[in-house]
């Protein structure tokens, strides 16, 4: 017998009677199968398998696998239980024998024997949850809001724009926009403006269209929004995200600072916005949806979630 | 209406990887506890009241929960509903009791009621108080439908019950908060859940509820 190897045993039936090889009751036979099978399943699924042996052997019931490429069974094994394998056929085969193994009745042992060190595994596979393979969390939420300031160089257009020299950037960026916004750019010419922007990447080229500007008094508030924008995208996962979002809105509701709560609003006014985003905007918002500052606004935002949500 | 394969168990591995319903808890033969399945990329957690904590703990395999579909809320929002459970985890503080009155967990996450009562209430009403939030504000469940006779607890239980709510809320209006006492149990919440309208009238209930029972133990047995 090799020294390196994976063995399970099995000791005593479900009356506590010794098990033989020679003389198997239909149950013990039953998890005799599926343990060797999933065996199988494993040795199959390991990449140098052509040394590993698998047998069968007396003294209870044992099976076994033997052969110096265990160790690699061994490590995968360990990805297996703490959660790390991508492999699903391969975690497939343990929870098979990690099921038999919980059920009650039989009695067994579970070893991997490497350099004549025995490491029993059979608490590993009873403790640990359902084995299942790693999930990848979901990433935190993604805008496509950004901030610029720049020197507004032209209004105008029958598709109306603006033109916005920003530093670093050959180009004046042409920024989509409502008359209405155009209008009120129009004091801005020749001047430094600050404006936040949803941005698409269209082809080689990305397409800016205007969300809102910012006086020069409101410099803070851009700034506040633009580091609110960057941790809600840089959070942990996307639930930490809405939470964030969530907080947020809260502060400025509870604060009764509705006019900044307006312009926050405003950010995720666009169909790109994401469908939780727009959910937790609205039912944090709940409250003030006849209020006279918000309530239009709130309105907008919930044909854009329904629609979205139609399509969800 | 009732298709006994809208129940799934808890446990169950091929699962939409989003997905909320009413849980419910199946033990020695009896429908003993209720709670909100709610599976989110994959992971399968329940967020229920134990009579004494608040937890949004794994699905486990000793227990033998059964949810069915919410559907009143679409899959996609689980981030969502996900996040507020996390919110109100982290605030709630309710108390046992047989007290519904249709309240809330607002955006804070704090108990909030019509005639600001304290926090007691029964596992289904910390279910029925927290999904509140997520249905515009309409209660899940017609609460005058629901009267003190359906308590199906002694005179005498519920006067030591008022008797500590009396020491535990010194100020309190005991002949208001009376009035509050009903208990919808687990089967009715479950029960309630398919529904197609809110809020969930008792006659529905009681039209479904032995079937759906049934149906429950059933399976549990299998």
């Amino acid at each position: 017998m090799s020294d390196d190897r994976l063995e399970f045993k099995i000791t005593h039936d479900l009356q506590k009677k010794d098990v033989y090889l020679e003389d198997m009751s239909l149950e013990i036979a039953k998890v005799f199968v599926v343990i060797i099978q999933s065996i199988t399943g494993i040795v199959e699924l390991t990449s140098k398998n052509k040394n590993l042996k698998i047998s069968v052997r007396k003294g209870s019931a044992v099976i076994c696998v033997e052969g110096s490429e265990i160790k690699t069974v061994e490590t995968k094994f360990r990805q297996v239980i703490e959660r790390r394998s991508t492999n699903k056929q391969l975690v497939e085969q343990w929870r098979r024998i990690q099921n038999v193994l919980n059920e009650d009745g039989a009695e067994y042992e579970a070893n991997f024997y490497r350099k004549g060190k025995k490491i029993s595994i059979i608490e590993d596979l009873k403790s640990s949850k359902k084995l299942r393979t790693r999930r990848k969390e979901k990433p935190p939420v993604k805008t496509n809001i950004e901030f610029l300031t720049g020197r507004l160089m032209a209004v105008g257009g029958k598709k109306p724009n603006i033109h916005v020299e920003v530093a670093k950037q050959e180009k004046a960026l042409v920024i989509e926009c409502t008359e209405l916004k155009a209008n009120k750019a129009k004091a801005f010419l020749y001047k430094k403006i600050w404006l936040s922007v949803w941005v698409t990447q269209k082809g080689e080229e990305k397409e800016y269209v205007m969300c809102d500007s910012y006086w020069e008094t409101q410099q803070n508030l851009f700034n506040r929004f633009s580091q609110f924008i960057k941790d809600m995208e840089n959070s942990e996962d996307e639930i930490e995200s809405l939470k964030i979002l969530h907080y947020r809105c809260q502060e400025y509701l509870k604060n009764q600072d509705y006019g900044t709560y307006r312009k926050f609003l405003r950010l995720f006014n666009t169909e790109s916005s994401d469908l939780n985003v727009l959910k937790t905007l609205l039912i944090v918002s709940r409250p003030f949806n006849e209020s006279e500052i918000l309530g239009l606004l709130l309105k907008e935002l919930e044909l854009l979630f329904e629609k979205k949500l139609a399509k969800a | 209406m009732f298709d006994d394969q809208t129940i799934l168990k808890c446990n169950t591995d091929d699962l939409p990887d989003n997905i909320i319903g009413a849980a419910v808890l199946v033990e020695s033969g009896k429908v003993q506890h209720a709670g909100i399945f709610v599976r989110y990329n994959g992971e399968s957690k329940l967020f229920h009241f134990t009579s004494k904590d608040v937890l949004l703990e794994d699905v486990n395999d000793k227990d033998i929960y059964f949810f069915k579909v919410f559907s009143f809320i679409k899959p996609a929002l689980t981030p969502a509903f996900l996040a507020h459970c996390q919110i109100v985890l982290k605030e709630a503080q309710p108390k046992f009791g047989y007290f519904y009155v249709g309240a809330e967990y607002d955006a804070d996450g704090k108990f909030r009621s019509l005639g600001d009562f304290p926090e007691y209430m029964t596992c289904v009403g910390f279910c029925l108080n927290f999904l509140k939030y997520f249905t515009n504000g309409v209660d899940l469940f017609e609460v005058d439908d629901w009267t003190t006779s359906d308590l199906k607890r002694s005179e005498e239980y519920l006067e030591k019950f008022l008797a500590r709510v009396k020491e535990e809320n010194p100020k309190l209006d005991m002949e208001a908060f009376r009035k509050g006492l009903r208990r919808i149990w687990p089967t009715e919440y479950f029960s309630g859940n398919y529904s197609p309208s809110l809020p969930v009238r008792k006659q529905f209930v009681d039209g479904i509820l032995d079937q759906v029972t049934g149906s429950l133990l059933t399976k549990a047995r299998a």
